[in-house]
C-alpha cells in the first residue's frame, strides 16, 4: 500500500512538472493585416501585441485595437470608430493549442506548426486555425504566424459603398520575439 | 494520514491539470492600458465653432463652407437660395496636435482672408486622469478690397483667441464650451454703421449627438457677453453625415459669416423672425505625408 502511495506521489509530482511548463512572453512583436480587392490594397500595423507561448504548445496573443496604424489617417479613424468600435471592444485576443506536430514540445531549431484555437475580435468569438513557424534559440523564441479571417464572421459590416475598397477576407501576419517569462517573486 | 494527504495531492493535481487544459491564460491580466479618447466630433467644426478635433499630422483637409441667404428674404429671393456666401479653406496638420488653417470668404460682397492656428494642449484619456480635452485657438481676419481703403490697417483686421474645453461623455455625446476673446473691426456691411475697434468676450457652447454610427445632430450657441451692440447671438442646428472620404455638414443658422470675427461678432439676423438660412460645410481630407508603418 505504501509503495503504491509513493508511485502516486511521484506521478503527481511529475504531472505538476508538466503543468508548470516554461512560459515565454514577447519583448517585441507586430501584427500586420492586409486587405486586398481588385481596386484597392491597404495594410495596417500594430507594434503593441502581447504574445505568449508555453513549451508544451499553448499560444496566446492579445492586441490593443487602438494601436493599429494606417497610412491614411482617415482609414484609421473609420477602422477604430466605425468598423472595430475600439472603445467598446479594446482588445482582440487569440488562445490556441499547437495541434501539429502531435505532442508539441518546444526544442531548439525551427518547427512548422499548426495552431487551433479561439479568436475574439469585435466582441465575437470564433474558432480558427493558423499556420506558422516557431524557431527556438538558446535565449529566445521567434514566432511567425499567418492566417485569414472573414470580417463577416466577426459582425464587421462593410457598407455597400466601400465593398470595392475593403476585402471581406483579411490576411493577418504575426511576428514576435519571445523570451522566458521571469517568475514574479 | 500520509495516504490521505497523497490522495488529496493527486486529486488537486488532477483538478489543476484539468483547469490548464480548458482555459489557460499565459498573459494574465495586464494593467489596463490608458489611451487618448479620440473622435469626439466627425470633423474640425461643430457648425461654425471649432470642435475638439485637430487635423492629423500630414493630413490636408479641404474645407468648403456655403451659406444661403435668409429664409425671410421671401419668394422673390427664392427664400435665400439666390444668395451665396462661400469660404474656401485649407487645413493642415503641421505636427501632432497642431494645425493651421487659411481661408478666403466673401460675405455679402465683403471679401476677406482669414487664418488660424489650433493647438491641442490636453487630450481626454480613458482612465480619466485627464477628464477633458483642452484646445487653444488663435486667429485673424483681414478685410480685402477698395471698399475698405479709408480704414486703417488696424481697422481692417480682427483678432481672436479661444480656449475650447470639452469632453466626449459617451460614444455618441460630446459637449464643449469655448470662452472667446475678440478684438474686432465691426463689419459695416453686415452690422450697419461703422464702429471702431472694440473688444468682446463671448462663450461658445457646442455639442454633438450621434444618431447613427456615421451621422450626428450638432447644436451650437455663441452668446456675446460684452460690447454686444445691436447684433444677435449665433445659434445653429446642424447634421453631420460621413460618407467615405467626405464629411458633409448641413445646417440651419442665423449667421451668414464664415469665420469667428463674422459669426460671433456680426450676426445680424435672428431665429425669431426666420432670419435663418440653410448652409453646408464640406470636408475632404488628403494624406500628404504617409507615416511609416
Amino acid at each position: 500500500m505504501k509503495k503504491y502511495s509513493i508511485i502516486l506521489l511521484m506521478a503527481s509530482i511529475f504531472f505538476i512538472g508538466a503543468a508548470f511548463s516554461q512560459v515565454y512572453t514577447s519583448s517585441e512583436g507586430s501584427i500586420r493585416f492586409v486587405s486586398k480587392t481588385d481596386f484597392e490594397e491597404f495594410e495596417a500595423v500594430n507594434h503593441q501585441p502581447s504574445v505568449a507561448m508555453s513549451s508544451n504548445g499553448k499560444v496566446q496573443f492579445r492586441v490593443p485595437v487602438n494601436s493599429f496604424e494606417f497610412e491614411k489617417k482617415l482609414m484609421q479613424t473609420h477602422f477604430q470608430e466605425n468598423y472595430m468600435e475600439s472603445s467598446k471592444f479594446p482588445n482582440a485576443e487569440f488562445k490556441g493549442t499547437i495541434i501539429e506536430p502531435d505532442n508539441f514540445k518546444l526544442k531548439d531549431g525551427k518547427q512548422e506548426v499548426k495552431v487551433k484555437g479561439i479568436m475574439e475580435i469585435h466582441g465575437v468569438v470564433k474558432e480558427i486555425e493558423a499556420t506558422g513557424t516557431i524557431k527556438k534559440t538558446k535565449n529566445e523564441v521567434i514566432m511567425f504566424g499567418n492566417f485569414d479571417i472573414l470580417l463577416s464572421d466577426y459582425k464587421i459590416n462593410i457598407p455597400k459603398n466601400n465593398i470595392n475598397q475593403i476585402s471581406n477576407t483579411i490576411t493577418i501576419h504575426l511576428e514576435a520575439k519571445l523570451e522566458p517569462k521571469k517568475s514574479k517573486n | 494520514m500520509v495516504r490521505k494527504v497523497i490522495i488529496a495531492l493527486v486529486f488537486l493535481n488532477t483538478i489543476f491539470l484539468g483547469a490548464q487544459d480548458d482555459g489557460f491564460d499565459l498573459l494574465g491580466d495586464e494593467e489596463d492600458q490608458v489611451y487618448s479618447v479620440n473622435y469626439a466630433f466627425k470633423t474640425t467644426k461643430v457648425v461654425n465653432l471649432q470642435s475638439l478635433e485637430i487635423t492629423d499630422f500630414g493630413v490636408l483637409d479641404f474645407k468648403m463652407m456655403h451659406r444661403f441667404g435668409s429664409i425671410n428674404n421671401g419668394p422673390v429671393e427664392a427664400f435665400g437660395l439666390d444668395q451665396a456666401t462661400v469660404r474656401f479653406g485649407l487645413e493642415y496638420g503641421i505636427v501632432e496636435n497642431l494645425m493651421i488653417s487659411m481661408g478666403r470668404s466673401n460675405v455679402l460682397g465683403n471679401k476677406n482672408l482669414d487664418a488660424f492656428l489650433k493647438y491641442r494642449i490636453l487630450q481626454q484619456n480613458t482612465d480619466n486622469s485627464i477628464p477633458v480635452t483642452v484646445i487653444a485657438l488663435g486667429g485673424a481676419q483681414y478685410l480685402l478690397g477698395s471698399v475698405h481703403d479709408s480704414k486703417t490697417q488696424m481697422d481692417r483686421s480682427s483678432l481672436f483667441g479661444q480656449i475650447i474645453i470639452g469632453r466626449k461623455f459617451t460614444e455618441d455625446l460630446s459637449i464643449e464650451i469655448a470662452p472667446t476673446w475678440l478684438t474686432n473691426a465691426k463689419n459695416p456691411i453686415i452690422s450697419g454703421p461703422w464702429v471702431h475697434h472694440q473688444h468682446q468676450w463671448a462663450i461658445g457652447i457646442g455639442m454633438r449627438q450621434k444618431i447613427t454610427p456615421r451621422s450626428s445632430i450638432n447644436l451650437e450657441y455663441i452668446p456675446v457677453l460684452t460690447n454686444k451692440g445691436d447684433v444677435f447671438n449665433s445659434f445653429s442646428v446642424g447634421m453631420d453625415v460621413e460618407t467615405g472620404g467626405h464629411v458633409f455638414q448641413f445646417q440651419l443658422t442665423n449667421s451668414i459669416g464664415l469665420n469667428e470675427a463674422q459669426f460671433i461678432s456680426n450676426t445680424n439676423e435672428q431665429w425669431n423672425n426666420t432670419g435663418i438660412r440653410l448652409g453646408f460645410n464640406l470636408s475632404r481630407v488628403f494624406t500628404i505625408v504617409k507615416p511609416k508603418l
